[in-house]
């Protein structure tokens, strides 16, 4: 069996060389690494033995940890549900906007419509009536009161 | 005589396991809030980045919770711990919501290509807030099962294993899932960046 040649001429066996960490680990070590660890050294120590492709997933990495950094809810929502869990006092119901488009009546707005349009004539007869009739010299009719 | 009369002595809650306290939790509602103290915020954060609504993610924590606290008699450990079955219930409420609001948000693909990025590539992408909120709508636009995965991951910050017990699947399934999820997400913003390119040099002619 021939050995292989190494750069010192003397074949010191596979424990020599280089292991590479498959993808799907090293970009779960990376991850671990950028979240629970020291942050990007961690990242790059973990990405060491990883394949080169590992590292361009690094600025995505970094990206999702900023992106889903965690939130604090408020302290009064908090407070309020563990109080509503433990005592059963119901807390504060939460006020909501909702846009409410307005409703529209078709048929209301047609009577109204109409009514109105209908006043207008009469209006307009009653006030015709009494120009023709002051034009033909009959009395005005006296006023009602 | 006062030396032989014995007082119970009190259980400190933050040195128990989940198991126990969950175990004392269907008699005593002091254990559930010690359960309550260790997962809300957890449970908040993972509600809160797939509503997008702080008001949608306050609700539907507090749903989480009377529901775990009104079954936590039924809740058995087989193989499933307690974490894990809250974030069952946490995902099975948030689908419905997504279900009944029938709004999920869909950043139009113009919006994000307009979106002012920085660099050529995506290692120049993640600069300020506007950036980000494009990286969380490109994740809002993947399955969602990847985005489950996802948060779990950078939200909660949790292991492969505690996932795939969220997620019954097995660790190594994760993993590989976790792979796929990076590569189809990457893949997607080099598209968008390139068409944001293209749309550049389209104007500038």
């Amino acid at each position: 069996m021939t050995c292989p040649p190494t750069p010192y001429g003397i074949y010191q066996g596979d424990s020599q060389m280089k292991v590479q960490t498959p993808l799907p680990d090293a970009l779960t070590a990376m991850t671990d690494a950028l979240l629970h660890g020291q942050g990007e050294a961690d990242l790059r120590r973990a990405a060491h033995n990883a394949p080169v492709e590992a590292m361009t997933y690094a600025p995505m990495l970094r990206g999702m940890a900023r992106a889903y950094a965690p939130v604090e809810p408020s302290l009064a929502f908090m407070r309020d549900l563990k109080t509503e869990l433990l005592t059963g006092k119901k807390r504060p119901e939460q006020i909501k906007v909702a846009i409410v488009l307005p409703r529209i009546h078709p048929v209301g707005w047609a009577f109204a419509g109409g009514f109105a349009t209908l006043g207008v004539v009469l209006l307009v007869l009653r006030w015709l009536g009494t120009v023709f009739a002051a034009r033909n010299g009959q009395p005005r009719p006296a006023p009602t009161r | 005589m006062s030396i032989f009369k014995r007082t119970p002595k009190r259980v400190d809650l933050t040195t128990l396991s989940d198991a126990e306290l969950v175990e004392m939790a269907r008699t005593e509602k002091g254990a559930f809030g010690e359960l309550y103290e260790r997962y809300l915020k957890r449970i908040y954060n993972y509600i809160y980045f797939r509503t997008g609504s702080p008001h949608d993610a306050e609700d539907l924590t507090a749903r989480v919770f009377t529901r775990a606290m009104a079954h936590i008699g039924q809740y058995t450990d087989r193989g499933l711990p307690f974490q894990a079955w809250l974030y069952r219930i946490a995902h099975n409420l948030t689908a419905n919501w997504h279900r009944d609001q029938g709004r999920r948000k869909v950043i139009p693909l113009e919006d994000y290509i307009t979106g002012e990025l920085i660099g050529d590539s995506p290692d120049h992408w993640v600069e300020d807030e506007e950036e980000l909120e494009m990286l969380r709508a490109a994740v809002r636009r993947i399955p969602e099962d990847r985005q489950q995965l996802l948060l779990l991951k950078f939200v909660d910050g949790l292991s492969n294993a505690e996932i795939g017990q969220i997620m019954d699947k097995t660790e190594g399934a994760i993993k590989s899932l976790y792979h796929r999820t990076l590569t189809a997400l990457r893949d997607e913003l080099q598209g968008l960046t390139s068409d944001r390119d293209d749309d550049a040099h389209r104007k500038k002619l």
